[in-house]
């Protein structure tokens, strides 16, 4: 490399290229790739196939039938669930003024359902089941991740 | 060559998905090199940096399914060992020295050479990884990515995720300090020859 005062930037750049290229870089350590093909080759015996446990398609039909479920209970058994007394009255203030209007009597369908103990208790289970199967989840893959970094290498 | 070279690599990735699992063994033979060096250029580490290119080809190898293969395999490849190391980096709570650039299969490489050769080889290496090294991490792996990898500033922009302008600027920026650094050690270089013959 030639050293130059106010150098143009293209010349610069041809000095550091011709001295990168002369001058190589890090080769990866001897055995790299059979270490690698033997870690893979390993992760495929033991069957352990990276795919989440529910895929796209579980979780749209979940969320289908999850919302079917609460059409049905609204519309087709609209007495089920107990009610609050809050909710009640919340309800009622609704549904007096307004008993004509169709998405207000929806909204006090529904307002009833969720009001239902039972209900809101599912409700809670799923999102705990669900919480729960994230966590663990991140969890396993971590102890994957560190089973393999804390392998001795070769 | 370069779309050659892509275009086997591509042929490999289809051997692999069809469930051809040594295939993938040309892939990292290709490639572990520059993963391996990127990494140690990252990490500063020899083990962490085997480690994280290690981990790298496996993510490589358990996602291949989901990469497109519209684009070039070697740079989704550079962005998961990218993100490998910055992720590291993240996790490390305290800052590691510099590393020596000393390494045994170099050290095995100089009884292949002549002895002058090699010392003068290793002299202009130890300046340039060690002027490379007291760059930023970012500044650091669009360095290695252009010089080394030869890859376009789009391509870098795709491995590191940063808009094509800033990597035009911190490659200019990361060039100059570089450049500077150079000289200055070799400036140094030629004054301590210069004492010795005195």
């Amino acid at each position: 490399m030639k050293h130059q005062e106010n150098i143009p930037e293209t010349m610069m750049d041809e000095q550091l290229a011709g001295l990168f290229t002369s001058v190589g870089t890090e080769r990866a350590p001897a055995g790299f790739t059979q270490y690698l093909m033997q870690k893979i080759e390993q992760e495929k015996a033991s069957g352990f196939v990276y795919k989440p446990v529910i895929s796209k398609a579980a979780w749209v039909a979940i969320g289908v039938i999850i919302a079917a479920v609460i059409l049905v209970s609204v519309f087709a058994f609209p007495d089920a669930g107990s009610t609050s007394s809050l909710m009640q009255k919340l309800t009622g203030n609704f549904s007096f003024p307004l008993s004509g209007g169709s998405l207000f009597h929806i909204q006090n369908r529904l307002l009833q359902f969720f009001s239902g103990s039972n209900v809101l208790l599912s409700v809670l289970a799923v999102a705990v089941v669900l919480g729960w199967h994230y966590l663990f989840m991140q969890s396993r893959s971590i102890v994957k991740q560190n089973r393999f970094s804390g392998m001795p290498l070769f | 060559m370069g779309r050659e070279r892509n275009r086997e690599d591509l042929q490999w990735v289809q051997a692999v998905l069809q469930g051809d699992t040594n295939a993938f063994g040309h892939l990292a033979d290709r490639y572990k090199d520059f993963v391996y060096a990127l990494s140690f250029s990252l990490l500063k580490q020899r083990e962490e940096a085997e480690e994280a290119a290690q981990d790298a080809f496996l993510k490589a190898f358990r996602y291949l399914s989901r990469f497109r293969q519209d684009a070039k395999f070697s740079t989704w490849l550079y962005r998961i060992a990218y993100n490998e190391c910055i992720t590291r980096l993240r996790k490390r709570k305290t800052v590691l020295p510099v590393a020596d650039g000393w390494d045994e299969q170099r050290l095995a490489e100089k009884t292949e050479q002549d002895e002058m050769t090699w010392h003068q080889r290793e002299q202009r290496y130890q300046q340039l990884h060690g002027a490379i090294r007291e760059l930023s991490e970012t500044d650091r792996a669009i360095v290695m990515l252009y010089y080394f990898e030869k890859l376009s500033v789009d391509e870098i922009s795709a491995v590191t995720g940063l808009g094509i302008s800033n990597v035009k600027t911190k490659l200019f920026r990361a060039r100059k300090k570089l450049y500077d650094k150079l000289m200055r050690l070799k400036g140094e270089a030629v004054s301590r020859k210069g004492e010795n013959k005195k």
